[in-house]
């Protein structure tokens, strides 16, 4: 056991020393580190191409909404959460999928996407926030990242290489994005691990609390997604990628009892939330 | 019970789970108040069923649905909300898409379903129409403002810190 933590110092201390860029995941030293389960460091830029990559690819799949009031509103909201995480220099970016699945995404990078259907089955601002705060906690810590670089995600990635990240880009049909898209379909459909999601919440509410709202904004939105069937279509891919609401709940909530209520007459910003997505879609003339 | 009204004046549907039926999800304390230090009220088994009436923080203000009813609160997570299709803002948004509601029973869910996802092709021309969204770093701050969000000082749990 020593020895194999020897090991794992050994090339901890190694790939900080590359952590900027110059890490070569398909190379030797890269091999060893994933068999021991260590994730190695992305660099920003590879952090930003991932990102971009999959972000485009979840674009792909559904329009963004088309309420510029809505989407400067969910920025704003979000932005302001973001600055209170431990990553406030990322270039966060919020947008509204116009479609009718229930759910959130974030990618590497800054990017969370939330779709029309989950947005109009929120109450108030701080559900908006809370919602936001989890996928801000999971970019925050990387989940996406390290579920790319560990092997058992993405043998799809590291069998491709990371390196191709580092060769010019060349748009859409470039083989090596393509390669990322898929890597990036396979995380969204499959879903990052349990105990990340756990985190994200944890986080989440804190994040929320931080930003001056009602901590109890996510934990409210989970009571109502536990409120739909099982099987109802619309949560399918939700239900399928994160853990049940009713168990994120009562996750949540003995650990909140003690610490959190101290917080909870936090905003709620029900008006304000009302009326920014009241406001129907610009006509083509204006 | 004002703020009820008024909020049931403006939307066409009742917002969350108000009004709406739950049940227990497991035994629980009913308080007078609500605070974990509050007196107790009454000892709730699981499935009973309850009327959930609002939410402050952590508590849902319950009513009991039995010939004596009680009324109190209790923890978020004692309670499992019955089905409530109605949830949020949705009725009053209308939906932004023409059609986008009937493709359910025919068509299957249009969006994001999992096959969406595994069709889809990357889109970058929209990371950047999704860049003219965000506002600057003085924008955010005003907006949050204007609801008198203040920034605090909030630990982490336990377990996650560094």
């Amino acid at each position: 056991m020593s020895r194999r933590r020897l090991l794992i110092c050994a090339l901890t201390a190694a790939l900080c020393g590359c952590a900027s860029g110059g890490f070569d995941p398909d190379g030797a030293l890269g091999q060893i580190a994933q068999a021991a389960g260590i994730a190695p460091k992305v660099g920003p830029e590879e952090e930003q191409k991932i990102g971009d990559t999959a972000a485009a690819t979840l674009l792909g799949g559904a329009p963004l909404w088309d309420n510029q009031r809505a989407q400067r509103y969910v920025n704003r909201v979000g932005a302001w959460v973001a600055q209170h995480s431990s990553r406030p220099e990322l270039s966060w970016r919020f947008g509204v999928l116009d479609n009718d699945n229930i759910n959130a995404f974030a990618a590497p990078a800054g990017y969370v996407l939330i779709t029309r259907a989950l947005l109009q089955r929120l109450n108030n601002e701080a559900e908006l926030a809370g919602v936001l705060a989890h996928e801000i906690a999971h970019v925050a810590q990387r989940h996406h990242l390290k579920a790319i670089t560990q092997q058992h995600v993405t043998g799809y990635f590291t069998n491709l290489g990371m390196s191709a990240l580092g060769k010019k880009y060349q748009g859409a049909n470039d083989p090596a994005i393509q390669k990322l898209v898929g890597g990036a379909k396979q995380l969204y459909t499959l879903g990052l691990d349990r105990s990340d999601e756990y985190e994200a919440d944890r986080i989440g509410v804190v994040l929320a609390a931080r930003a001056g709202y009602d901590p109890y904004g996510l934990p409210a939105v989970l009571q109502t997604l536990a409120s739909f069937k099982a099987d109802d279509p619309a949560l399918a891919l939700l239900f399928k990628t994160h853990p049940r609401p009713a168990d994120r709940l009562a996750e949540l909530d003995v650990r909140m009892q003690d610490r959190m209520d101290a917080y909870a007459d936090g905003a709620l910003g029900e008006a304000r939330f009302r009326s920014e997505l009241q406001a129907r879609p610009p006509d083509a003339a204006h | 019970m004002r703020r009820r009204i008024v909020a049931a004046i403006l939307l066409a549907i009742p917002a969350l789970v108000w009004g709406a039926a739950g049940v227990l999800s497991r035994d629980a304390k009913l308080r007078a108040e609500p605070h974990s230090d509050a007196a107790v009220r009454g000892r709730l088994a699981a499935q009973a069923p309850v009327e959930v009436l609002e939410r402050k923080g952590g508590w849902y203000h319950i009513k009991t649905l039995q010939s004596q009813p009680l009324d109190g609160w209790v923890r978020l997570a004692d309670v499992r909300a019955g089905r409530n299709e109605s949830a949020g803002v949705q009725g009053y948004l209308g939906s932004g898409r023409a059609g986008a509601r009937d493709s359910v029973a025919t068509t299957g869910i249009r969006g994001l379903s999992e096959t969406d996802i595994a069709n889809a092709q990357p889109n970058f021309a929209a990371l950047s129409q999704l860049a003219g969204y965000s506002s600057t770093p003085a924008d955010v701050s005003a907006h949050a403002g204007r609801l008198g969000l203040k920034s605090q000082a909030v630990a982490l749990f336990p377990e996650d810190q560094p």
